[in-house]
């Protein structure tokens, strides 16, 4: 029951229902922890149920699947999960906060064993087998008189291999039976619902008595001989890019490198039989330029400018002065910054005060960052190596840190989980609590284990983060750490240390002194050279300007997820690290190239290019590309005139923050295709003060029409379109609402294709 | 007489697990916050009670019976925990809030009674209002909201008690109102 209540005061009902009005608290998400819960254990289906129970669980595995596809082989392959079912808070991944504590209210003989139970036994076994290892050890010290015994982690991780179990001979006993292979127990005739994965089901279940898995880096190293070729390329639908692409390729004149894009889309068009879509007229790709490079509609002067350029280098010429042009310096920095602290830290991050993070102050290092033209590579290396203060103002202020300070938790594992996925396009997240998982190595074969999470996790043990209490400034620095090694706990329940040791193998020092070298730093060189970057940068970019990435997820490499245009990718993202990782060069070939030109009207040979249902996206139109609440806003901050240098960031921060959702959900917020979701409606969604303003403006009716027009779509209204709306506004006792009705409603409709945002990654 | 004719039984084909875990987590997840759950405890309870539902074929009749046998499972798990964590509860008092709720939320998962206290919000005079908010939103303790309103304790925690009595008997009012409707 709720300690904070007094007795007096108690009324659970209206209690709960106030919390959650008010705002403090509010509903979880619970469906990811749950199907993560449930891959974890054997489905045990009843005698005589199996009828009934076939196609439930069939169900229920595709749910499974869906939600953390690394958990789920196929029916007859062994999970990847131990038999003590939920490991403990430090070592669970990705569930609901509270997951623990309901492991541990689990229900013995229910096909779940209760972790509450599990742990009484094991801590008195671990008792007997801790006095049995005292005496053992006593004995031993006699025997050996005078030799000392060193205890230190490091001699615990050392024994054994990698490491050796912490937690004594129970242990040992649960590591060997926690490590066995479990099965789904499928009914006869009922066929899983997932095809065989050959990489899977080829692996043999990682060792937990030797303590030494087979195949234990993130990133490719193997130890195991390679499947059959054969083996791995049945489970690709397309030829999946190596994903060990060249890097230090040779420097391709930017004409070149769109000239490889163009050939890259033709040769999959002709592959699949498409046409692709007329080019788009001039004016549709004005505004789509305007948008996709500056995040704004186009005003009327440039419009008029665009339109007086010569037709035939007219769209290169705009591209050049959108990306280059001092004019919009600023409005391309802050376009972009806004873009990447969006996709790093999530729209909702970072825009409240009570938050480590200061979203402020992320788009501000982001935004002096994309002026100054800095590369990709030095841009990651700061958000993971930074230190200083989170918001602009403070003393030894560094907006970079508010990467981290934004994937903060108290073990590390957001930061690490972020790190690879957001940076290198790696989910690891799954991997926190449990070994083995089919890598995107070019072999296939190459598994990911707990330890390597682990020792990844170790680069991030040094951070310290402080609040000053009184002026609220967050500061994030290196500290030495109490202990050089990271500790985590196996599902099996059996305790393990971890050192920093890069993806590939590499060791680093394993002093967590501060003194003695920085771990972050050593981890951000490596990912700045990693070839992982700047294919994740290119394909979140391309996914940006072209609605769709390369690969669906974007930030999500392997063979589970292959590229529709694997030697584009390659090309495109050796190409953009050969130039320095300059995002300025990456926008300019993507706006240049065939695909952005197209229209996007489809045409009658390229029906079938429809990722709005669902279908792989070969980009022969231009998909017609939702516009961010950022470019809303901006938008309606010219036409409101009301614009100033450098933005107002508070105001801004505010509307942006509007598009939060509840009910979990926090980050990478993503779009979703205009037909299927609209907009949160206008009594949702506050009004913003620059809509305000322009509503309270001294115009008449029509003038505010056309602004509004003009914000949205870029263009002036119709005649029809006109008085349609005058006729609205005509009897309404309320104008402004009815104004804002047609903003939303511009924002909505298919032309402009603002969407409602949601996090579901 | 009505005659009482079994539901269909709905073919698994269409059973969903994770759109059954979408339809009834947020009901389930209020109902135990209305017996009196803290935050953390409803969350790990309304977990708890899916896990053990999926555990087993589960048959979709209906939403409402769906809805019915989730609330159960729940409840026991409740009181099973209570009785694991040693702690004495009189169950009369969770079956009172039960039945508040059942009367609030009905088959539905709370919505309408949370529009209604919202509604409901409107009513209150700034002063306890603004009691209501430092308690529930900013977690203050009584004597910090006496502080702040420059009153005694005593009567810090009147003000809020007169307050929730009027939010509960305009809640109602409203819930029976829809009811009649």
């Amino acid at each position: 029951m709720n300690p904070r209540m007094p007795d007096d005061d108690r009324d659970p009902v209206l209690d709960a229902c106030l919390e959650e009005v008010l705002g403090v608290v509010q509903p979880p998400d619970l469906a990811p922890g749950i199907l993560r819960a449930l891959a974890r254990h054997p489905i045990e289906i009843e005698p005589g149920a199996a009828e009934s129970g076939g196609l439930w669980i069939r169900s229920l595995g595709d749910a499974v699947d869906a939600a953390c596809p690394d958990l789920s082989g196929d029916g007859d392959v062994a999970w990847p999960a131990p038999a003590i079912p939920i490991a403990n808070g430090r070592s669970h991944a990705g569930g609901p906060a509270r997951s623990t504590e309901s492991d541990r209210m689990s229900a013995a003989g229910r096909g779940i064993p209760s972790p509450t139970t599990e742990r009484r036994t094991r801590s008195w076994v671990g008792y007997a087998a801790a006095l049995t290892v005292f005496v053992v050890a006593s004995v031993g010290i006699v025997a050996w008189h005078g030799r000392s015994w060193d205890a230190s982690p490091d001699r615990v991780a050392a024994g054994g291999g990698d490491s050796t179990e912490a937690s004594g001979g129970d242990g040992a006993r649960a590591g060997s039976s926690g490590a066995r292979p479990l099965r789904r127990r499928m009914p006869d005739g009922v066929r899983p619902a997932r095809a065989a994965d050959p990489n899977l089901a080829a692996t043999p279940p990682a060792d937990a008595d030797s303590g030494n898995p087979p195949l234990d880096t993130p990133f490719g190293k193997t130890t195991e001989p390679s499947l059959p070729a054969s083996a791995t390329a049945s489970s690709r639908p397309l030829d999946a890019p190596p994903l060990d692409a060249p890097s230090g390729s040779e420097v391709l004149p930017a004409e070149a490198v769109i000239a490889g894009i163009d050939a890259g889309l033709r040769e999959s068009w002709s592959r699949h039989a498409l046409v692709p879509s007329e080019r788009a007229s001039d004016d549709a790709w004005c505004r789509r330029a305007f948008v996709g490079l500056l995040g704004r509609t186009p005003k009327d002067a440039e419009w008029a400018a665009f339109r007086a350029a010569p037709p035939e280098t007219r769209r290169a010429a705009l591209v050049e002065r959108l990306v280059r042009g001092a004019e919009y310096a600023d409005e391309f920095a802050r376009h972009w910054a806004t873009f990447w602290a969006e996709s790093w830290i999530g729209r909702p991050s970072g825009a409240r005060s009570s938050e480590l993070a200061s979203r402020d102050g992320f788009e501000a290092y982001l935004r002096e960052a994309f002026a100054a033209d800095r590369p990709f590579d030095a841009i990651v290396r700061e958000v993971i190596a930074a230190n200083g203060t989170s918001s602009p103002g403070s003393p030894s202020f560094n907006g970079a840190v508010n990467f981290l300070l934004a994937h903060h938790n108290a073990d590390g594992t957001e930061a690490t989980s972020a790190m690879t996925r957001l940076l290198l396009g790696r989910r690891f997240q799954c991997i926190q609590c449990h070994d083995a998982k089919s890598d995107g190595s070019s072999d296939g074969r190459t598994l990911l284990t707990q330890r390597a999470f682990w020792e990844l996790n170790a680069f991030f043990g040094q951070i310290g983060i402080d609040r000053d209490p009184v002026s609220k400034v967050v500061r994030l620095e290196d500290r030495d750490m109490a202990s050089d090694a990271t500790f985590f706990e196996q599902s099996d329940g059996v305790k393990r240390v971890a050192y920093p040791v890069l993806p590939g193998g590499t060791p680093i020092a394993r002093s967590g002194r501060v003194a003695d070298g920085r771990r972050r730093e050593t981890l951000a060189q490596w990912v700045a050279r990693s070839d992982d970057l700047p294919r994740t940068v290119v394909n979140r970019v391309w996914a940006h300007l072209f609605g769709y990435g390369l690969t669906q997820p974007i930030d999500d490499w392997g063979p589970h997820n292959p590229a529709t245009h694997p030697e584009l990718l390659n090309m495109v993202s050796s190409q953009f690290a050969a130039h320095g990782s300059h995002l300025k060069d990456l926008v300019e070939w993507l706006a240049l190239c065939d695909a952005f030109q197209r229209s996007e009207e489809p045409s009658e040979g390229n029906l079938a290019d429809a990722p709005e249902r669902g279908e792989l996206p070969w980009f022969s139109r231009y998909y017609p590309k939702p516009a961010r609440p950022a470019t809303a806003l901006d938008s309606l901050r010219w036409v409101a005139e009301a614009r100033r240098r450098g933005g107002n960031q508070v105001d801004r921060s505010t509307f942006l923050a509007q598009f939060a959702v509840q009910m979990g959900r926090p980050h990478a917020a993503r779009l979703i295709p205009a037909d299927e979701r609209r907009l949160p409606q206008s009594d949702r969604v506050e009004h913003h003060a620059m809509l305000r303003r322009l509503l309270d403006a001294a115009l008449d009716p029509a003038e505010k029409i056309r602004h509004l027009h003009l914000a949205a779509l870029g263009r002036r209204p119709s005649k029809a379109e006109l008085d349609q709306c005058l006729a609205m506004l005509g009897d309404a006792r309320q104008p402004d609402i009815v104004l804002n009705d047609i903003w939303w409603a511009l924002l909505n409709s298919q032309e402009t294709g603002v969407l409602a945002y949601w996090s579901g990654e | 007489m009505v005659e009482m004719k079994p539901a269909g039984l709905p073919s698994t084909m269409g059973f969903d697990p994770l759109k059954l875990i979408q339809d009834h987590q947020l009901g389930l997840w209020r109902y135990l916050r209305a017996l009196g759950c803290a935050r953390e405890v409803a969350d790990d309870l309304a977990q708890e009670t899916f896990l053990i539902v999926l555990q087993r074929p589960f048959q979709d009749y209906s939403e409402v019976a769906t809805r019915a046998y989730l609330r159960k499972v729940a409840y026991n798990l409740l009181v099973t925990q209570q009785r694991r964590a040693g702690r004495v509860v009189a169950v009369e008092n969770i079956e009172q809030y039960e039945r508040d709720w059942n009367r609030w939320a009905g088959d539905g998962d709370g919505e309408d009674a949370l529009r209604a206290l919202r509604g409901c919000l409107k009513v209150l005079g700034p002063r306890a209002l603004h009691a209501l908010k430092m308690r529930f939103e900013e977690r203050r303790s009584r004597q910090e909201i006496a502080d702040a309103l420059q009153m005694t304790e005593h009567g810090a925690k009147n003000l809020m008690q007169r307050a929730k009595k009027k939010l509960r008997d305009c809640v109602e009012g409203k819930i029976s109102e829809s009811a009649d409707a």
